[in-house]
């Protein structure tokens, strides 16, 4: 496995590859925030905040595509090396993370210098951990906000990995449109139970999370005339909450993946 | 000396059985030719050999070690054969920087060398070369990956009349120098006789044959004739083949030619024809 993680970690099909994806993805959405600003100030758009979370929903989607690209080229090259199949599968155990670390960085990086740029035209850009608390506006870029934003987009990092895994898992055993149609399915279900509570297999610990956030203005907003209103956790963890929902995500979907790839054959175009 | 085996390998898929109890065993120092008419099973073989695909049951074992989930055995296999598993935008250097993750003995100086005599400019990207040259890079993989047993499956496969004989020098020269086991699948049977000390034949999944080059040569041989006079002769006889061609036929016989007459003509099959008549014919 250790020579697997170093020709992940160096070689050009590996990180270099994922992270070439990636950011071809995150400098695409850019654009479209420089389009949309150039609008709003065309609109005339004066200092208020804009609510739009492109960067925290569409960039973890952008990254489980680009881990199925990057994901499918390592297991040809890797097994043309002599790689074994459980060398391999552990391996991707741990780049994932890993991958969904670094393309967290790069959201929240791509997303501040997104800020930067609105804030220099009068406007302010609000993310994904600020909506979810609902809190004043002044605290748009409060240390723990931020923390608490990466927080979210390393969770969905996680959670969109899963359309990865399953679609990687079911294609090596029934077929490219297998694996698209399961991966659709499991997506339409986030989308649902995160849209409606009463539909969707996840509703029960997506409602669990959107109350985790919904209820963390409390340790912002605390007031010590009430003392009753106080939150339920601490700041770390409802941190922790988000981590180990997306962690239980992606490891049952990795587990499913490591099953059905383990004795896959590996095909390449003749 | 190291040995890689095949043990009773059969390979099943939904609606045909690939291979079927298929034994054998390749040692190193020797270059083995797989032979077998389209669909026999030969790339199924050769994706069993590393790991590409697994069998339904059997084993494969290198110096009796099973090679399954087995990085360290894996590492002295390399298998080179017609599809993509490469990605195509990476250059012929750049498949060989990656390959030395894996092969510790990757030789990209040998690379190199191979790339100035077969023409092909390792800066090339392998989606920009032609087939012909993309078939050459998969060669030259195998060729440098310094593995101990290394698998071509079609390595000719596009490759002009002129770069077909480099080859075969050059898996000579290459065999002299490493004495690695080859064993290569192809279709061009005469051009590579000379290359093989023993054949491999499959048909429908099965080892027909595992034999010694000449020796399977001498255990057959080709009588022509008259139709009447061939009749006549082969009735009795082991027939691997009998064609006719208006009154005039040719038959491969098993066995040693006796009491020939002198109306029917002897001489030695060649591996193409041998090959054919123990597969089914030109049918």
């Amino acid at each position: 496995m250790r020579d697997f993680l170093r020709f992940s970690f160096k070689s050009r099909e590996g990180m270099p590859a994922y992270l070439a994806f990636f950011g071809v993805s995150l400098c695409g959405l850019f654009m479209v925030h420089m389009v949309l600003l150039g609008v709003l100030k065309y609109d005339g758009g004066g200092s208020e905040t804009v609510h739009i979370m492109i960067y925290e929903m569409l960039s973890p989607l952008f990254a489980a595509a680009a881990l199925s690209i990057t994901a499918g080229r390592m297991m040809r090259t890797a097994t043309n090396g002599g790689t074994s199949r459980r060398s391999f599968l552990l391996g991707m155990g741990v780049l994932c993370p890993v991958f969904a670390v670094i393309s967290t960085a790069m959201t929240v990086i791509a997303y501040l210098i997104t800020y930067a740029i609105f804030s220099a035209n009068g406007m302010r850009l609000s993310n994904i951990g600020f909506e979810y608390i609902d809190i004043s506006s002044k605290l748009l870029l409060d240390p723990r906000v931020m923390i608490f934003n990466m927080t979210i987009i390393f969770s969905l990092m996680l959670l969109m990995y899963t359309l990865s895994l399953i679609y990687m898992g079911v294609k090596s055993r029934f077929g490219g449109k297998a694996g698209f149609a399961a991966a659709g399915l499991l997506g339409l279900s986030y989308f649902f139970s995160l849209e409606d509570y009463d539909i969707g297999i996840f509703r029960e610990l997506l409602w669990y999370l959107e109350e985790s956030s919904n209820d963390m203005y409390l340790l912002f907003e605390y007031d010590p005339n009430y003392p009753l209103d106080v939150a339920a956790h601490t700041f770390p963890e409802y941190l922790l909450i988000f981590i180990v929902t997306g962690a239980a995500f992606f490891l049952a979907a990795y587990l499913i993946y490591f099953l059905l790839a383990r004795r896959a054959p590996v095909r390449g175009k003749v | 000396m190291s040995m890689m085996e095949f043990k009773a390998v059969c390979k099943d898929y939904r609606k045909k059985t690939a291979l079927s109890g298929v034994s054998f065993t390749v040692a190193k120092g020797s270059i083995y030719g797989l032979l077998g008419r389209n669909g026999a099973g030969k790339t199924t073989l050769v994706n069993m050999a590393d790991n590409r695909d697994f069998p339904t049951s059997g084993q494969v074992l290198l110096d009796g070690e099973n090679i399954k989930e087995n990085d360290k055995a894996l590492r002295r296999i390399y298998c080179s054969g017609v599809e993509e598993l490469i990605p195509t935008y990476m250059s012929v250097k750049e498949v060989l920087a990656s390959m030395r993750f894996f092969y510790k003995d990757c030789d990209a100086d040998y690379a190199t060398e191979l790339c100035k005599r077969f023409g092909l400019d390792p800066k090339k990207k392998l989606s920009q070369l032609s087939t012909g040259y993309r078939m050459i890079a998969k060669d030259i993989f195998a060729l440098a990956s310094g593995a101990e047993f290394i698998f071509m499956d079609e390595p000719t496969l596009g490759l002009d009349p002129n770069h077909r004989e480099l080859l075969y020098k050059v898996i000579l020269e290459r065999f002299s120098e490493t004495e690695a086991a080859f064993v290569i699948s192809t279709h061009q049977i005469d051009e590579c006789a000379g290359l093989f000390e023993r054949c491999l034949i499959i048909k429908e999944g099965q080892l027909i044959a595992n034999e010694d080059s000449d020796k399977l040569r001498r255990s057959a041989y080709v009588a022509e004739g008259k139709t009447v006079d061939v009749e006549a002769y082969i009735a009795g006889k082991e027939v691997l083949s009998c064609e006719s061609v208006g009154s005039f036929s040719t038959a491969c016989v098993k066995g040693e030619p006796q009491n020939v007459p002198d109306s029917i003509e002897i001489s030695q099959p060649s591996l193409q024809q041998l090959l054919i008549a123990l597969t089914g014919g030109g049918e």
